[in-house]
């Protein structure tokens, strides 16, 4: 177990550097460098450019060096320091316009993930298990509504019915008067009863699917002979399902928290934009327009960081559960 | 003459599956005595592997066991009809795996994939026996030592997949036998095996049976096992005993003319290259449309026309005890068959 985690924290940072490289290449790839747009903006809006200050940038990040070198400042500041580079759109550090967004964009995918993990357990397991019930096949059709109904739509819907029926302010994840207070309970009571909205509205899709994965697993699962053989040997009904063939269904489960996470992170942008969600998709589309390209390039390292990281965590997880995959 | 341990009449498992119905078994009579082996041969499909589990009541749904008694002598001294009982209740669940157990066709996918050997064997034991953790421990690893698995402390913590395919039978022989059941039901427990494998657990099966004193009903279509380890067998036809007897008179003396089918089909050491292998004529009729009168009449050799398509045999006894469902031995002292098992 322990050469297999080493095995795969070493594929992971490889993975991360190569994310690196094609992060730095993204930044690289606006015609003319950071610093000449900057001074071209700063100018055009008729302000004096410090010569002193351009080549402080200049050193900072070292333009005019080769690209390695380049390279090497730019991610050595970021793993060392925790210095992103400059965002020129707005003029401040990359990293204090990002932090609270992946925090949120973050603590969102998780709880969304948990949300998908409760409904899509049990509900796939019973629609296995009676897979001929009206129970199974409801599931069923709410899941291919869930799957076919864009997430904006269901998330105008939720806001129309969470502003009529329960006085909610409408989007966001706080009300007007946390919005820019700082952080302390009451504020986490407020994001609390906001989060229902974007988790459920986050989820659907996922849950429809896994449900589905969850259905079509156990339902091979079940007709193996190892469950015939735990039958066979007097185990009670609930043993013989649980203990055995949803052991072995579980795997994609786990498997979902590699692909869920990067999911909701850097696919939600739709959803987040209209229930107007402080998440970091709608910032990365933004700046991504604007070439604003320190930022799109640090948004772009930490979702995929995010990416693997979740991928990493997923396959220990499946490790641990299926003693096949920790041997082989 | 002893009890026997279990005596099964008109036994009916069927399938209904869209308005038809598959009669996988058909009305078997079946005695299985204390101690002993008995064999059930019969050509793949004839409803061997339904009756097996419909003993253990674990047909595979949309399969259903309709009629018939299953009569078990239970260690208690109590008499109870199997085929009575809830297939999800507590009594049938008190005997699977404490009383009668099964071992399977496929050893490769007949334990959980994702628990250990140990675990498998000790949530039996805890099950049946009541004993502690540590007590079940020491018995899985008795029960490892019985069937001839090297290092059996070790092997407890194997998973299946780290075992081959005789050393997986081998393990799941010990989970059957881990509550020293008084039958032991094995569904060709050879057959996915190579030759070697085949003849090794062939006799671990015989030794454990004259150590344990269980029963073994053996399933099996490969008349050479029959010949090494049957004390009586019964032969099979689309869901139906056509002949029970003792293994010698099955050999030498056999009287439905499709188990003198089965034994010409026999390759036999001697036979010239080029000679033909005889076989039984034409194929196994659908279980849906079986034919009328007595189902082996359109591949019977010495069919009477005019009878055989027609009447449909009831169970005949001979004088020395052989059980025979063929015209052709009606003449002789005809016993009434159990209600259901005509028709
Ligand atoms: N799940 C099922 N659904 C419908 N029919 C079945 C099913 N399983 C078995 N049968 C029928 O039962 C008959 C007997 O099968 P089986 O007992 O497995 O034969 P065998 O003698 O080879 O063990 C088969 O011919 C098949 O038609
Ligand atoms: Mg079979």
């Amino acid at each position: 177990m322990l050469a297999f985690m080493l095995r795969r924290f070493i594929y992971m940072v490889v993975t991360l550097f190569l994310v690196s490289i094609l992060s730095f290449a993204i930044i690289q790839l606006p015609p003319g460098d950071y610093l000449s747009s900057m001074v071209a903006g700063m100018s055009a809006e008729g302000q004096q450019v410090d010569q002193q200050f351009i080549n402080a940038m200049r050193d900072r990040y070292g333009l005019g060096d080769p690209v390695y070198v380049q390279y090497w400042k730019w991610i050595s500041g970021i793993v060392l320091r925790g210095d992103f580079g400059q965002s020129f759109e707005w003029n401040r550090p990359v990293s204090s316009l990002i932090y609270e967004r992946m925090g949120l964009t973050l603590l969102l995918s998780v709880a969304t993930l948990f949300f998908i993990w409760a409904v899509a357990f049990p509900i796939g397991i019973y629609s296995a298990i009676r897979k001929n019930s009206f129970g199974a096949h409801l599931a069923t059709l709410v899941g291919f509504i869930g799957l076919a109904i864009p997430n904006f739509l269901i998330a105008l819907v939720f806001m129309y019915l969470s502003f009529r029926y329960f006085g909610q302010s409408v989007g966001g994840l706080f009300s007007p008067q946390y919005e820019n207070a700082s952080w302390s309970l009451a504020k986490v009571g407020d994001l609390i009863a906001h989060m229902w909205i974007p988790i459920i509205v986050l989820g659907t899709a996922g849950t429809a699917t896994l449900i589905r994965i969850m259905r079509a697993n156990l339902l091979d699962e079940l007709n193996k002979p190892y469950v015939t053989t735990a039958r066979a040997m007097g185990h009670p009904e609930h043993v013989v399902l649980l203990k055995y063939p949803v052991r072995v269904a579980l795997n994609p489960f786990v498997s979902t928290v590699g692909w869920v996470l990067p999911g909701l992170v850097s696919g939600a942008t739709i959803t987040a934009i209209v229930l107007n969600l402080p998440m970091s998709g709608p910032m990365l589309l933004r700046s991504l327009l604007t070439q604003d390209m320190y930022l799109a390039g640090s948004f772009i390292l930490l979702l995929s960081t995010l990416t693997v990281i979740g991928t990493l965590i997923s396959d220990i997880l499946l490790a641990w559960l299926d003693p096949r995959i920790r041997y082989s | 003459m002893t009890q026997p341990l279990l005596e099964i009449s008109g036994l009916k498992t069927h399938f209904g599956v869209g308005g038809t119905t598959i009669r996988a078994v058909d009305g078997v009579d079946l005695v299985v005595n204390p101690g002993e082996t008995v064999c059930l041969v019969g050509e793949s499909g004839c409803g061997k592997s339904m009756m097996a589990r419909s003993i253990l009541r674990i047909v595979p749904p949309p399969g259903q066991v309709t009629a018939g008694q299953i009569n078990l002598h239970r260690q208690s001294g109590k008499v109870v009809d199997l085929a009575a009982l809830d297939p999800k209740g507590a009594e049938i669940r008190s005997i699977r795996g404490r009383e009668v157990a099964m071992i399977f066709q496929e050893p490769m996918t007949a334990l959980g994939p994702v628990q250990t050997i140990g675990s498998q064997i000790t949530d039996a034991i805890q099950l049946h026996l009541k004993v502690s953790r540590k007590e079940a421990r020491n018995q899985a690893i008795e029960v490892l030592t019985r069937v001839g698995m090297p290092r059996p402390e070790q092997r407890l913590e194997a998973y299946p997949f780290q075992l081959s395919g005789g050393m997986r039978q081998r393990a799941m022989i010990a989970l059957a036998l881990s509550c020293q059941p008084r039958l032991l039901i094995a569904d060709e427990p050879t057959t996915a095996l190579d030759v070697t494998t085949q003849a090794v657990i062939l006799d671990l099966i015989r030794d454990l049976q004259a150590e344990m004193g269980m029963a073994v009903l053996f399933i099996t279509h490969d008349l050479g096992v029959v010949a090494e380890i049957a004390d009586s067998v019964a032969v099979m036809y689309l869901g139906r005993v056509v002949e029970r007897a003792a293994v010698d008179d099955i050999f030498h003396n056999a009287r439905h003319p499709y188990t003198r089918g089965l034994l010409r089909s026999i390759p036999r050491l001697g036979i010239r290259v080029g000679e033909e292998l005889d076989t039984i004529e034409g194929m196994v009729p659908n279980p849906f449309n079986r034919p009328s009168g007595c189902s082996f009449h359109p591949r019977c050799v010495e069919m009477i026309p005019g009878r055989c398509d027609r009447v449909d045999p009831s169970r005949t006894r001979l004088p020395d005890g052989t059980e025979v469902r063929c015209l052709l031995h009606e003449p002789h002292r005809q016993e009434t068959a159990p209600a259901g098992a005509l028709q």
